[in-house]
């Protein structure tokens, strides 16, 4: 798969689109999980928005894409309300009664979402079977499982890591959203994390670190997959939390917010920003 | 049939290559436990639709999740105890929230592991299982309820959970005289002093227990259950309009359980005759040879009809009842 400058620009630009989604969701909702989500846009921008083959459709060959850290939901439904692939309408219903947008990704609410997600350590395991699926169905599509680096904790994402390399899961790609941030703190303080591509490759998996939130970057990544014939890939994304917010950014006390007038105004000029950076930067 | 005795996981492994001719998408996958869990022959007829997922109970959940949204039919199979424990939150979470087509297999449920230790005796898994929802638990206790119970597993789009038996037995009765139906309790008899409603392998000791009673004098009624949910509500609202006491029976404990399943559906009735709820009184695990374990916690036919005729004669009016 190729692209071109024309590509990065208009990933750039969903990327943004996706980040006002976010943002606006929760300021009319009030509260939500904010950090992870930005941290994340990007990279899930790429993929919704060019590398996946049909991602959200009901197509039995398209691409499957995992959000194994479920509270990252807003980065999805901020991309699938862009592009069409839900009514844009839907996110003012965000975490409102009985909404198709719960607070963590749920298939039996919203058909587009590939498997339901929440607690943490689940999605590999099920992306494995997806994976093998697609292999024993020989149907060719991939499937994407976005993790967090706190996430890494869960020991379940270890026994999937070690059957997706002895199944030879080429077609499985994890990609860790690695903000270095969980709830009581740094990873490094909370459970270090920070030898994640030594673990990947002790445990069969050909790993590769990016920062996340370049696009050139991700793309070139993203658009190599697998990265070794015979081998599941693993992508080690270098982000920040909050990432464009600048309030937000890399601080421990925006996982989640719970937006005041102040910082409104400031995330609209964030955001203008942001916008200024892509168009005349 | 009859009186010969059958091992439940040889009729597990033989039905399990039937139903994998009639269902091309069925896989089976194992926790290094192939051939406890009765899928050897499976591994050697289909190798390319065998799973090895190795020790690792909540993996294989998930990727039996993952394989179910692609329209493949996964059994899962692993010790009861740590599928359905260990991975209990995927079990929540990835199979029976979703409602995806996943059939888990208990293997040695209840106390077949009976020498070693509570880690490897299920006896809570009924009570775990059951708070969540869309799951089946079928709870097969001889070797005709195993065949059938797999076979209707399969057949059924949605979660199932089967708590396997490990230990030879009698059927309860002669297949010809069987009717297996998923949700269905099976009315063996009918008693207007007490009935016992039993579910898994005890059938053949409430059997037992009848007759004992039956020869105190006692009209007693058994209906078996190898279903546990969703629990055949309508036999249980019979028997509890037309006999004085009613009993449960259960190689499980009492808390949770299919007694109490049971007492659920009894508690709303303004009239309801007593229930006295058999099984493993919680926290009272202990090892040894399994027939004697059974005995050591009152699970035999002599010791229940024992302990029902006690209690059958404190129930008001109840020993009265002795000489209609």
């Amino acid at each position: 798969m190729t692209y071109n400058n024309n590509t990065v620009k208009m990933l750039k630009e969903l990327a943004f689109h996706t980040r006002k989604n976010i943002i606006e969701t929760i300021i009319t909702n009030g509260e939500g999980h904010v950090g992870g989500a930005l941290s994340s846009t990007d990279i899930i921008a790429a993929l919704f928005g060019y590398v996946m083959n049909e991602p959200g459709t009901q197509s039995e060959i398209r691409d499957r894409f995992l959000l194994s850290a479920g509270h990252k939901c807003l980065a999805v439904y901020g991309v699938m309300a862009h592009l069409g692939l839900i009514d844009k309408q839907l996110l003012k219903t965000y975490n409102q009664l009985n909404t198709p947008l719960s607070g963590h990704t749920d298939m039996k609410k919203l058909k587009q979402i590939d498997f339901s997600t929440g607690s943490l350590g689940h999605g590999l395991t099920i992306g494995n079977g997806m994976a093998l699926a697609s292999v024993m169905n020989e149907s060719n599509f991939k499937v994407y499982v976005l993790m967090g680096d706190g996430e890494q904790g869960e020991g379940s994402i270890w026994e999937a890591a070690t059957f997706a390399s002895h199944r030879k899961l080429s077609n499985l790609i994890g990609i860790i959203d690695r903000n270095r941030l969980q709830i009581n703190g740094k990873t490094s303080d909370v459970l270090d994390t920070s030898d994640l591509e030594e673990r990947y490759r002790s445990f069969g998996w050909s790993v590769k670190t990016i920062d996340g939130h370049n696009m050139e970057e991700i793309l070139d990544c993203l658009t190599s997959v697998p990265f070794e014939t015979d081998k599941p890939s693993m992508i080690i994304a270098n982000t920040v939390k909050g990432k464009g917010l600048s309030f937000a950014e890399n601080n421990v006390s925006f996982h989640h917010w719970h937006a005041d007038e102040n910082q409104i105004k400031q995330a609209y000029a964030d955001l203008e920003k942001i916008w200024e950076e892509i168009n005349h930067g | 049939m009859g009186d010969l005795e059958q091992d439940p996981r040889k009729i597990f492994e033989t039905t399990l290559i039937e139903l994998a001719q009639k269902f091309p998408k069925l896989l089976a996958l194992s926790c290094d436990s192939a051939s406890g869990a009765g899928m050897g022959l499976f591994k050697s007829q289909f190798p390319q639709r065998f799973i090895e997922l190795g020790i690792s109970e909540q993996n294989a959940i998930g990727v039996a999740a993952g394989l179910s949204t692609c329209g493949f039919i996964p059994v899962v199979a692993a010790i009861a105890p740590f599928i359905s424990m260990r991975c209990f939150e995927q079990v929540r979470d990835d199979i029976a929230y979703p409602n995806v087509n996943v059939k888990i297999i208990g293997s040695s449920s209840g106390l077949a592991f009976s020498t070693l230790g509570s880690t490897h005796q299920a006896i809570e898994d009924i009570a775990i299982l059951r708070a969540i929802p869309n799951i089946v638990i079928l709870n097969p206790g001889d070797a005709f309820e195993v065949r059938e119970a797999l076979s209707a597993a399969v057949s059924h789009f949605g979660p199932v959970y089967i708590r396997m038996p490990r230990h030879k037995t009698v059927d309860l009765l002669s297949e010809e005289n069987r009717k297996f139906q998923l949700g269905k309790g099976e009315i063996i008899s009918k008693g207007k002093d007490l009935t016992i409603l039993v579910t898994g392998v005890l059938s053949v000791e409430a059997k037992k227990a009848c007759e004992i009673l039956r020869n105190q004098g006692l009209s007693v009624g058994l209906i078996n259950y190898p279903t546990v949910k969703p629990v055949d509500v309508e036999s249980v609202m019979e028997a509890s309009q037309n006999t004085r006491l009613l009993i449960t029976l259960e190689e499980h404990v009492t808390s949770g359980g299919f007694g109490s399943t049971i007492s659920e559906v009894l508690a709303p009735l303004w009239s309801r005759p007593p229930l006295l709820m058999m099984g493993i009184k919680e926290g009272s695990t202990t090892v040894g040879p399994y027939h004697q374990l059974r005995k050591f916690y009152g699970l035999t036919g002599e010791i229940i009809a024992e302990k029902v005729l006690s209690f059958y004669r404190e129930v008001p009016n109840g020993s009265e009842t002795e000489s209609d």
